[in-house]
C-alpha cells in the first residue's frame, strides 16, 4: 500500500480513468472512516488523518457492489462455467437488481445444481472484480419452504448458467426471523412489489413450523410472534 | 431494559456498543448494535440512535480501514456474533 496526498491520489486516479471523490467521514479514535459509499467505478480509498495532513492509502478492498457489477459477475460466471447449472441470487443481490438498494456489501448465491467449473470461476472473479461472494441462502437459517424452487423468479441465462432470484417467501421469512435494520427495509420492498402476500406467507410459515426443531438456535414461538407482528403491520397499511 | 445477562454470547460486544451509541461514538461495536437495533428493541433493550445513515456500510467501511485483507470475513463474524446474542436473549426472556 502506498501513502499519497490527496493531490497525488487525484492525479493517479484521473490517469487511470477512476473517480477520486472527497471522502465524507469523521474521525473515530484517530482514524477517519469511510462512512458513505464512493461512486463506482473507483478503488475505495481510506482516509487516515494524522498531524493535520491527509494520508490516503490505495487499497485493494472489495467495495460494495451495484447492479452493474452483479450483472458483470453473472456474465463472467456464465462465460467461465464449463457446464450447465443454476444460480439463485439471495439478499442484497436481489435487492440491487430489483432496484431498491443501490449497493450490497456482498453477493449471496446458492448453486443448485452447481455448474461445473463455477467454484474456480468464483475464486478468480472475487479478486478480479473486487467483489465479496458468499454461498448463502435462506435454507441455511430457516427450514426450506415447500415449492421454493418453482416460485423462484427467472432473471436471465448467462452462457450455460440459468439465474433466478431465490424464492421471495423464503427470503422474507428468513429476514423476518433475523430482523435487522436492512431486513425490515427489504421485507417492505418485497411486499410493496407484490412478491409476497400475507395469506400465502402465513400458510408457508405454518408448513415449516414442525421442522424448526432442526434449527435449535431459533425459538419457534418467538419466530411465530415476529411473523404475526409483521403480517399485522402490513394489514394496517 | 438496559441490563442483560453478561454470559450471553456476544454480551460484552453489545454492551460496549450500547455505551458507545449513548456517547455518540460510531465504533465498530456501536454500528453492529445499530444493525440489530430493531430486533434488540423488540427484546426490550433501549438502543440509542446511530449517527451513521447506513450502519452496515459504515461498519464495513470501518473494518476496511482497520485491515482491508479480511474485512468481509470480520464483518460476517461480527454479524454472526450479534445473531448469537439476539437468539440467546430471546430464549432467556
Amino acid at each position: 500500500m502506498s501513502q499519497l496526498t490527496c493531490a497525488d491520489l487525484t492525479t493517479l486516479c484521473n490517469a487511470r480513468g477512476l473517480f477520486h471523490g472527497r471522502l465524507v467521514g469523521r474521525v473515530v479514535r484517530g482514524k477517519a472512516a469511510l462512512l458513505q459509499p464512493l461512486p463506482q467505478p473507483t478503488l475505495p480509498v481510506i482516509l487516515d488523518c494524522s498531524v493535520r495532513r491527509c494520508r490516503l492509502r490505495l487499497n485493494k478492498v472489495r467495495s460494495p457492489v451495484d447492479a452493474d457489477r452483479v450483472r458483470l459477475l453473472l456474465t463472467r460466471l456464465g462465460a467461465e462455467a464449463t457446464g450447465p447449472g443454476t444460480v439463485f441470487l439471495v439478499g442484497g443481490a436481489t435487492a440491487v437488481l430489483e432496484g431498491w438498494r443501490q449497493t450490497t456489501i456482498d453477493i449471496d448465491l446458492k448453486l443448485d445444481p452447481e455448474p461445473a467449473g463455477v467454484f474456480a470461476a468464483i475464486r478468480r472473479l472475487k479478486d478480479e472484480l473486487g467483489v465479496n461472494i458468499e454461498l448463502a441462502s435462506p435454507d441455511q437459517f430457516i427450514p426450506p419452504l415447500p415449492g421454493w424452487r418453482p416460485r423462484s423468479r427467472f432473471v436471465a441465462k448467462f452462457g450455460v448458467v440459468e439465474v433466478f432470484h431465490y424464492d421471495a417467501y423464503s427470503q422474507v421469512l428468513a429476514k423476518i426471523e433475523r430482523d435487522h435494520i436492512q431486513d425490515r427495509v427489504d421485507v417492505a420492498n418485497f411486499v410493496s412489489r407484490g412478491f409476497v402476500v400475507a395469506d400465502e406467507l402465513q400458510r408457508l410459515f405454518a408448513s415449516i413450523l414442525p421442522a424448526i426443531e432442526r434449527y435449535p438456535a431459533i425459538d419457534a414461538q418467538v419466530f411465530a410472534d415476529k411473523v404475526a407482528r409483521t403480517v399485522a403491520s402490513w394489514q394496517r397499511l | 431494559m438496559t441490563n442483560f445477562p453478561s454470559d450471553l454470547p456476544g454480551a460484552e460486544l453489545v454492551r460496549r456498543g450500547l455505551e458507545d451509541l449513548a456517547a455518540r461514538i460510531d465504533s465498530i461495536e456501536a454500528l453492529l448494535v445499530s444493525i440489530g437495533a430493531p430486533r434488540l428493541r423488540s427484546c426490550g433493550l433501549e438502543v440509542p440512535s446511530c449517527q451513521a445513515k447506513d450502519p452496515q456500510l459504515a461498519l464495513y467501511g470501518l473494518l476496511c480501514g482497520d485491515d482491508d485483507r479480511d474485512a468481509h470475513s470480520r464483518y460476517n463474524a461480527l454479524i454472526r456474533r450479534l445473531i448469537s446474542f439476539e437468539q440467546a436473549l430471546e430464549r432467556c426472556l
